[in-house]
């Protein structure tokens, strides 16, 4: 028994530390393959926006000790910026529409109903992501050409950003929209779990005192669980940044442009990694390699870090401040 | 029991009947509350007080499994013809366990005034607050400490900030669910001679098994079994019934 034992607890042991070590060991890979990137580029990674795998057909040159192609730049802003502003927008639309879900389903809503919709919402985040791009690029992409954009172009021209020439309805905005489908089912469903947390003492309280609905749920979900509120937002905010199918097909996929208004192509770095992968592995240094790894690095570090922080926040519960002493 | 027949009636209940699918909760009572008066229901758990109560503010209008019948009237008019949010702020709810919100103490007394969308001056917002923990015997004990937690107070402090909540509103009526079954006896003491003094401002409506804070305070005493009001009385005559259910009841209960 005793040897039995042993055994299970060292297989457990294993299989317990198998993600840690997948988690290092990944980062530690990439790390390496971006190493060449770091030398060659230094900090200018960080200041330019400019993308460009260099000439494979002359020979390589040597900078600060790596083999590169010639003619070779790399810089991550316009990815940069595409995926923080493609992801901020995603919030933007999904955090209003997931917090009048949330109040539809917990204070409107019959029981029944309320069970029918939140596992409609469950089964949203279960449609894969290339069947969002899909539908963005035959619905969402002629519907924004079309009409939204051309009547924002009209009507908003006053507001910065919303001056320019429309391409054909990929971009930002359809980004965006895409996005915000797909997290709005992880947002809506902490701000649901929360606010079934919330003890019924509390929300009878707040009823008592003549608080109407729309009171209750504002306080419930803005201040009551403001921490679950913030941290299914956040892990939302993760899942957009490293979101890549669907964008890469509705983004336009633009590299070596910056984007001039709300209706310009973008491109993420999760979309980038992609759709230049393939040209990438022609490239005998391996230079081109090196940037794609090193923009997954960087990638990795900020979708970490929001879903660290998103699951801190949130995993302090709805119940902060209710302890009796 | 003083002067009965010159109380003012400010409730009336008549047929009330509260139902789910699968029981009668409280089948057609009428009862009448009355005016600057502690009128007690007391029962066994489970007998529908609480219930009861979370009619009488229309809060069971939360829960679409409760079907409700009967007639109730705040002050000669239907409670079903007031806005709920208006009925619940005449007539308070105080619950069984201390709920504070978790913000200071200032600012969960000041909360029923400012979701009422009354844009107050300080001095005239500090005035209400103020009062209102005066009223529930809280001002002097914690006067120049308002913006501590209203959480971090003990379980006795925290019901009489439950109170003072309810009170700056000034409700006409303020119910209490249990208040003193979660507190120790010095607190439990201190809601006790609250509850008298609130009487010569407020209806108070006392929902409770507690035998020994019904004798001090009530001054009506109602008996509800299975769902039904199975004795009524002033404070003396009720414990002097000789009502079968209210006999077995009392040495239940004692």
């Amino acid at each position: 028994m005793k040897v039995t034992n042993k055994i299970f607890n060292f297989f457990t042991f294993l299989m317990a530390i198998v993600p840690a070590v997948a988690l290092i060991s990944i980062f530690a890979f990439v790390f390496q393959e971006s190493l060449p990137l770091w030398k060659f580029s230094g900090f200018s990674f960080f200041t330019t926006y400019l993308w460009n795998p260099g000439f494979q057909y002359q020979p390589p040159h040597l900078v600060h000790g790596v083999l590169a192609p010639q003619g070779a730049q790399f810089g991550l802003d316009l990815f940069l910026l595409g995926t923080l502003s493609t992801s901020a927008l995603a919030i933007l639309i999904a955090f209003p529409i997931s917090f009048l879900i949330t109040l539809n389903v917990e204070l409107y809503l019959p029981s029944k109903i309320k069970k029918i919709m939140v596992s409609m919402i469950e089964l949203f985040a279960g449609i894969p992501s290339v069947v969002y791009g899909l539908w963005g690029i035959i619905v969402l992409e002629p519907i924004l050409f079309r009409s939204v954009e051309p009547w924002m172009a009209q009507h908003l021209s006053f507001i910065p950003g919303f001056k320019g020439e429309i391409y054909s309805g990929a971009g930002l905005i359809a980004s965006g929209i895409i996005l915000s489908f797909m997290i709005i089912p992880i947002v809506t469903s902490v701000i649901v779990n929360s606010f079934d947390t919330v003890p019924k003492e509390v929300k009878e309280g707040l009823f008592s005192l003549g608080a109407t609905k729309w009171e209750v749920g504002k306080y419930l979900t803005t201040r009551y669980s403001r921490a679950s509120t913030v941290g299914g937002t956040l892990l939302g905010l993760g899942r957009a940044l490293g979101e890549t199918m669907a964008v890469l097909m509705v983004s336009g996929a633009i590299v070596n442009t910056l984007p001039t208004s709300f209706y310009s192509a973008t491109n993420t770095m999760a979309a980038a990694i992609t759709s230049l992968l393939d040209s990438a592995l022609t490239d005998s240094t391996r230079m081109d390699l090196a940037a794609l790894a090193a923009l997954a690095i960087v990638l990795m570090v900020i979708s970490l870090g929001v879903s660290i922080v998103g699951r801190k926040i949130a995993g302090r519960g709805a119940l902060r401040g209710y302890e009796s002493d | 029991m003083e002067e009965k027949g010159k109380v003012e009636k400010i409730i009336e209940i008549e047929g009330l009947k509260i139902e789910t699918k699968k029981k009668v909760i409280l089948d057609g009572v009428d009862l009448n509350i009355f005016r600057n008066s502690v009128n007690t229901i007391v029962g066994p758990s489970g007998s529908g007080k609480s219930t009861l109560l979370r009619s009488l503010n229309r809060l069971l209008d939360m829960e679409p499994s409760m079907d409700v019948s009967g007639d109730v009237l705040f002050e000669k008019r239907n409670i079903r013809d007031y806005d709920p949010v208006e009925l619940r702020r005449e007539i308070g709810l105080v619950f069984q366990k201390p709920n504070p919100f978790p913000m200071s103490i200032y600012d969960n007394v000041a909360f029923g005034l400012r979701i009422q969308g009354k844009k107050l001056k300080k001095e005239e917002m500090d005035k209400l607050v103020n009062r209102a923990l005066e009223d529930a015997d809280l001002y002097e004990e914690l006067k120049g400490n308002l913006k501590q937690m209203g959480t971090s107070l003990s379980g006795g402090q925290q019901q009489r900030l439950c109170i003072a909540r309810a009170l700056v509103l000034r409700p006409k009526v303020l119910m209490f669910d249990e208040p003193t079954s979660a507190l120790d006896p010095i607190a439990k003491g201190k809601i006790v001679d609250l509850i008298r003094a609130l009487k010569q401002k407020f209806t108070v409506i006392l929902v409770t098994h507690d035998m020994s804070l019904t004798r001090k305070v009530s001054d009506y005493t109602n008996l509800i079994y299975e769902g039904k009001f199975v004795a009524k009385g002033t404070g003396t005559e009720f414990f002097e019934s000789e009502i079968e259910e209210v006999k077995d009841f009392l040495s239940e209960a004692d």
